[in-house]
């Protein structure tokens, strides 16, 4: 069922490198799978020339893992085929908005398939910071020598998870990735709700910190 | 300047997706005025990218690209995808994320309800009260004191304008005050400016935080 050759099928020879969670127990972080810059690319081309074919390559890139994503937070298989159309769709919309300065071509897919999940499986409303508010406060001053860089951005995020114990790794990829409150995770992890709880403020507290590079606090 | 913040857990839970609309609702609140929680909630989306760059591809039905290049079509003859505007912000220092849904005129209208002390309150329905999850705005004039209290489930109070002062300190605009641990407060509204904010709680009709005695004395 899992395709691991998707790269080569899409013409494009980008290695596949996921974390098997059946066969090896660990919740490490593997090196990045997929280019950021050969999607970036693929974006590009459809926001400036709404070039179809490089939509549909986007989509062999893209769609399989989406689709992973989406399974893997409860949705069957044809549930998980139509959100991942209206992905796509919202994708090749809004391509103008992707802004390479700011987010990886993943962040960006993953706060559209949530949203996608939340609005039309949970249907429920979802309330949004508006990037135009004229409240909104102006962003924390970046020195000029750390300028957003989409792969250095992984690497960190990778280092990140992996400094973590490998409970805590878990705990945070259940968060993403399990449609599943706190007790029924206590539940199947046999521990007290009270130490989910603690494990996972614990977790995203560090996290938080070595993701802002603060990592000796 | 921000001094009370959203736990991180929040913030990361907000990012994967998992939050309630009302929780939801009083993150992109507080998030709009500050920017440091601002950049946690990016960080969790950027590990939320990571994740789903590192997930276990699923394959495709082969029908499926050929279905969406055809519904391609329809979208380039309906450019009208952005989402309609938001009404005009009524009030001065609330993030449009939140007066969207409150009412379209002053604070003072009809629509809030009064209660004794001269307390107006608001109920936002974002639809989950079934998931008893509930949003409430509250206006409270200047310098109320309220009774000793403790509390249970969890209570999120977002100040937007005027604030609060109890033991632990004070609460300004944008700060956001976190009740899930049996503390015991007695806040006292601002002498001057009073308080307006958001009141999100998660649990059954029995509000044990902050302006619980308010709260529950409302829901009678
Ligand atoms: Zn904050």
């Amino acid at each position: 069922m899992f395709l691991e050759n998707t790269f080569e099928t899409a013409g494009l020879s980008a290695k596949l490198s996921y974390i098997n969670f059946k066969k090896e127990k660990t919740y490490k972080l593997l090196k990045p799978a997929v280019k950021d810059q050969e999607l970036t690319n693929l974006i590009t081309l459809v926001a400036t020339k709404k070039d179809r074919v490089a939509f549909g390559n986007l989509f062999k890139l893209v769609g399989p893992r989406i689709k992973g994503y989406l399974m893997k937070l409860g949705s069957n298989d044809i549930v998980a085929e139509d959100l991942l159309q209206e992905v796509m769709l919202t994708v090749w919309r809004k391509s103008e908005t992707f802004d390479r300065s700011k987010a990886a071509v993943s962040t960006w897919l993953f706060t559209i398939a949530r949203n996608k999940r939340i609005d039309l499986l949970r249907k429920e409303i979802r309330p949004q910071l508006d990037p135009n508010d004229p409240m909104l406060t102006p962003n924390q001053e970046e020195p000029a020598d750390e300028k957003y860089s989409a792969n250095q951005e992984s690497v960190k995020i990778t280092d990140a998870i992996n400094m973590l114990p490998d409970e805590q790794a878990k705990l945070i990829k259940m968060t993403y990735y399990e449609d599943k409150s706190h007790s029924i995770i206590a539940d199947e992890l046999n521990m007290p709700l009270g130490t989910v709880k603690s494990r996972i403020r614990l977790a995203s507290t560090r996290l938080k910190k070595l993701l802002e590079g603060h990592l000796h606090d | 300047m921000i001094k009370h913040h959203i736990h991180p857990e929040i913030l990361m839970a907000y990012a994967a997706g998992k939050t309630s609309p009302s929780v939801s609702l009083i993150v992109a609140s507080h998030i709009t005025l500050c920017s440091e929680c601002r950049k946690g909630v990016e960080s969790f989306e950027n590990l939320g990218g990571k994740l789903l760059e590192d997930s276990d591809p699923v394959e495709i039905n082969s029908s499926s690209l050929e279905s969406i290049l055809g519904k391609l079509d329809n979208i380039e003859l309906d450019d009208q995808f952005d989402e309609p505007t938001d009404k005009v912000n009524s009030f001065k220092n609330i993030p449009s994320v939140l007066s969207k849904y409150l009412p379209d005129t002053d604070i003072l209208t009809d629509e809030w309800k009064k209660s004794i002390g001269g307390i107006k309150y608001f109920d936002i329905d974002l639809g989950d009260f079934k998931q008893n999850t509930h949003a409430r705005m509250l206006s409270i004039p200047p310098g109320r004191k309220l009774p000793h209290h403790g509390h249970e489930s969890q209570e999120l109070t977002l100040v937007l304008e005027g604030g609060f002062s109890d033991e632990n300190g004070s609460y300004n605009a944008g700060d956001v005050a976190i009740e899930d641990e049996n503390n015991i407060h007695t806040p006292v509204s601002d002498p001057s400016e009073g308080c307006v904010c958001l009141v999100v709680y998660e649990g059954k009709l029995k509000f044990k935080g902050l302006f619980g005695p308010i709260l529950n004395i409302l829901n009678k």
